[in-house]
């Protein structure tokens, strides 16, 4: 490669790192949830069992006798180009979720995890 | 031969990084995806038969869920939006068209007090959400995004309670919290239960809407 290409493929990789940008931001819990050593059993699994297990939920909803522990992830990341004359932007939202449901006796009843499983840090 | 591709590169580099030029044109695309793609098995879900476990089962954790007089409900929702747009500008005088589309799945489960799914609606679109023709000092807009990507109420359930005063009054009829009802995303704000809390009904409103539930 001669230094006239040298330069401009320089030049050509300094435009494509300003123009392009990308950010990442995750809130919520911790999806502790997908620990495999956290494997809920419904009617054995009781509250306490799972606060310690996974902490504070999200949300706790009270229903007429059952009591919803709500806990979810959600990361969003977006990736922009800008070309002056072709800008692209694109943003991505993807939650991580985790319901448990209890009976009045504070026994879980049954639950559900996302189809989406965000990595852990 | 050096000096005049280093001299490029830099008013590449320059121009790259305005936000804005005196003359410009150009095309701007806009994609979100929020939420996970509802399956085809929502459909079979139908009152009489099915349970909230099914539910749960076939589609996974609600985006929310509430309590009701004699029950609860369900609600999920994703969706994918576009948005594009083409003009251009001579320093102040802007002109430009778009235009944007969704495709969004909606589905609400309502069950009663044992659990018994008693009423299903599922509803998946795929169409225009608008465009619009702009000529003089101000942009094209179509569809806002924003109302899709906001960060999930659940994150911000405890500080409902911290509302002020008609927020606070009102908080048996709110939305947010989890305990009062369901709310799309993407319902107007400034008509319905909302306004309840909003006090007054302008776009300052629903900035301070978005403020107080975003905590930004």
């Amino acid at each position: 490669m001669t230094g006239a290409w040298k330069q401009l493929a320089l030049a050509a990789a300094l435009l494509a790192i300003a123009a392009c940008s990308r950010s990442n931001t995750v809130s919520g819990v911790e999806n502790t949830w997908r620990d495999p050593a956290f494997a809920p059993v419904a009617g054995v699994t009781t509250e306490a069992e799972v606060l310690e297990s996974l902490g504070p939920p999200s949300q706790i909803i009270a229903l007429q006798d059952q009591t919803v522990y709500y806990y979810i992830r959600e990361d969003f990341s977006s990736d922009r180009l800008l070309l002056i004359i072709y800008n692209q932007t694109a943003r991505r939202t993807a939650y991580d979720r985790a319901v448990l449901f209890f009976n009045d006796a504070g026994v879980l009843t049954k639950f559900s995890f996302s189809e989406t499983a965000l990595p852990r840090e | 031969m050096r000096s005049v591709t280093l001299l490029a590169a830099v008013a590449i580099l320059a121009v790259a990084g305005c936000a804005r030029l005196p003359i410009g044109a150009g095309y701007e695309q806009q994609d979100a995806v929020f939420g996970e793609v509802l399956p085809a098995t929502a459909e079979s879900l139908a009152p009489g038969g099915a349970r909230d476990a099914d539910v749960l089962a076939a589609l996974g954790p609600p985006t929310a869920i509430t309590a009701l007089p004699d029950g609860y409900a369900f609600l999920y929702e994703g969706g994918r939006l576009r948005t594009r747009s083409v003009g251009g500008n001579f320093y102040q005088f802007q002109s430009g068209y778009a235009w944007s589309s969704a495709q969004l799945a909606i589905a609400a489960f309502v069950f009663d007090d044992e659990g018994i799914l008693c009423g299903a609606a599922v509803e998946r679109g795929d169409e225009g959400t608008g465009s619009g023709f702009s000529a003089g000092s101000q942009g094209a807009q179509a569809f806002d995004q924003i109302a899709f990507l906001l960060p999930a109420s659940q994150h911000f359930w405890g500080r409902q309670l911290l509302r002020r005063l008609p927020a606070g009054l009102n908080r048996g009829s709110d939305m947010a919290s989890g305990l009062h009802g369901l709310e799309r995303r993407g319902t107007p704000v400034d008509v319905g239960q909302r306004t309840l809390a909003s006090g007054y009904s302008d776009a300052q409103a629903l900035l301070d809407l978005l403020r107080t539930q975003t905590g930004q």
